[in-house]
């Protein structure tokens, strides 16, 4: 299937990456814009071209995590914005292999945005991998049925579509088990709550 | 523990704004004064933001995989860096140049034109737009092999794409042949293409070394001053300094 080749203004972006149900065209406009930018940062500061997808990755899921939370307000453009959380994120990778090149005297922080992305690759590089973890613990079903309802805001009759239960009832007695294992898997994880709980008022 | 599945119940039901107006109003008044049951209702709303970042990591993962196909295909090719080999040989060579033509040119003068451009001069990395199983353009292979003549040679035969104008610019710059350089990188730094930034450096060190200092001033002026530039950290408060004190001489 052709794909329609959407452009978009960075206050279009922002309101298309709030809108989960639209935000697939934004996602795809902001790879073919940013991608070969900062992948070419990665590949001239050690990197490798995993390193350069794997960081890209990193760097969208942050920006959508921040758009969501209403926490980019704008004071640089995208570009800008991406660049710098790509550069924080790949020095944070660099300095957990405990490569020489992340030497932070090179890199020193220019101005607040600088300090902003740090700040957020630094969280990202503490935590990444914790979320996954946890969400493993939830177990498969659980993930499924609370992804439907919270991420693709599905009703409980349109889950039934998906999932195997017998009433609307029983889904949502199901979610709200769910629901209460996630809530005691993240609050076991210090790091993880304390970093999520920032993203909860916008 | 009843109380507090009870209140787990009503909190997700607030949450998921299943709650009647009245049922809702009693809730918010007792949240006010309630301490405990406030922090009830922010672990559930961090479990649900925990929801909302899967969500998100995963909806990018499955973009990610399609987007790198349609990037590869439209750079008829995947990224691929040059081997580590090949890169520490040819830092290593630069590093060497660099410093024989520096201590030579220290012991000339203190501020020239020649020791700013060597000091500030960075090799473009071929790290390119190319599949693992796709062999290098002709350009491409013979800038790795510090064949300049042979690049520039090159132009006739082949049908360039920005990066391999870069080549050429970089190759007359190796050869002195600076006039030709600043055509070349004048031409990319003012056209939409994926080398833009890269041909702005190398303009600005080509006018350097051409003596040109009013011209490169305004372009390493806009790379110091544009955050997302990717030549940015190479362009210092000192080189700047420099060549604006070459400019006043």
């Amino acid at each position: 299937m052709a794909l329609r080749k959407e452009t978009f203004t960075d206050a279009e972006l922002i309101d298309s990456l709030v809108n989960e149900t639209r935000s697939d065209a934004a996602i795809r406009f902001m790879y073919r814009e940013h991608f070969e930018l900062l992948s070419r940062y990665i590949y001239n500061n050690s990197g490798n071209e995993q390193d350069a997808e794997d960081i890209f990755q990193e760097v969208m899921v942050a920006f959508i995590n921040l758009i969501q939370a209403g926490k980019f307000r704008g004071e640089s453009s995208i570009k800008t914005f991406l660049f710098s959380l790509n550069k924080n994120i790949w020095l944070n990778e660099l300095k957990r292999r405990g490569r020489a090149e992340a030497r932070e005297e090179k890199y020193e922080k220019q101005n607040v945005q600088e300090v902003i992305t740090a700040d957020i690759a630094m969280e990202l590089t503490q935590t990444k991998s914790e979320l996954m973890k946890t969400i493993n613990e939830l177990g498969d079903a659980c993930k499924k049925i609370l992804l439907l309802f919270y991420f693709e805001n599905r009703s409980m009759k349109e889950i039934l579509d998906y999932l195997p239960y017998e009433n609307e009832q029983v889904v949502r007695n199901k979610k709200s088990k769910c629901l209460k294992k996630m809530e005691e898997l993240v609050r076991g994880n210090q790091n993880l709550y304390r970093q999520l709980k920032n993203y909860l008022h916008g | 523990m009843d109380e507090t599945l009870h209140n787990d119940e009503l909190l997700i039901r607030y949450l998921d704004g299943e709650l009647s107006v009245g049922e809702k109003l009693a809730l918010e008044e007792r949240l006010r004064t309630d301490n405990a049951l406030q922090e009830q209702l922010t672990h559930l709303r961090v479990a649900v933001q925990a929801v909302k970042h899967l969500g998100t990591a995963e909806k990018v993962q499955a973009v990610h995989a399609e987007m790198m196909k349609e990037l590869k295909s439209n750079n008829k090719g995947k990224v691929v860096s040059f081997s580590k080999l090949v890169r520490y040989t040819m830092a290593v060579a630069a590093s060497i140049l660099v410093l024989f033509v520096g201590v030579r040119l220290y012991l000339n003068a203190q501020l020239s034109p020649e020791k700013l451009y060597n000091e500030s001069f960075v090799d473009f990395n071929v790290s390119a737009a190319r599949g693992s199983n796709e062999n290098f353009s002709e350009i491409e292979n013979h800038y790795q092999q510090k064949a300049y003549e042979a690049v520039i040679a090159d132009v006739r035969s082949v049908n360039m794409d920005a990066k391999d104008s870069l080549l050429v610019g970089l190759a007359y710059l190796h050869q002195n042949r600076t006039a030709q350089a600043v055509g070349i990188f004048q031409r990319l730094a003012n056209s939409a293409n994926n080398f833009q930034q890269d041909a702005e450096f190398y303009l600005s060190l080509s006018y350097l070394k051409n003596k040109e200092y009013s011209k490169a001033l305004p372009l390493m002026e806009k790379i110091k001053n544009t955050p997302s530039h990717l030549y940015r950290e190479y362009v210092t408060e000192k080189v700047i300094e420099e060549t604006k004190k070459l400019n006043d001489k």
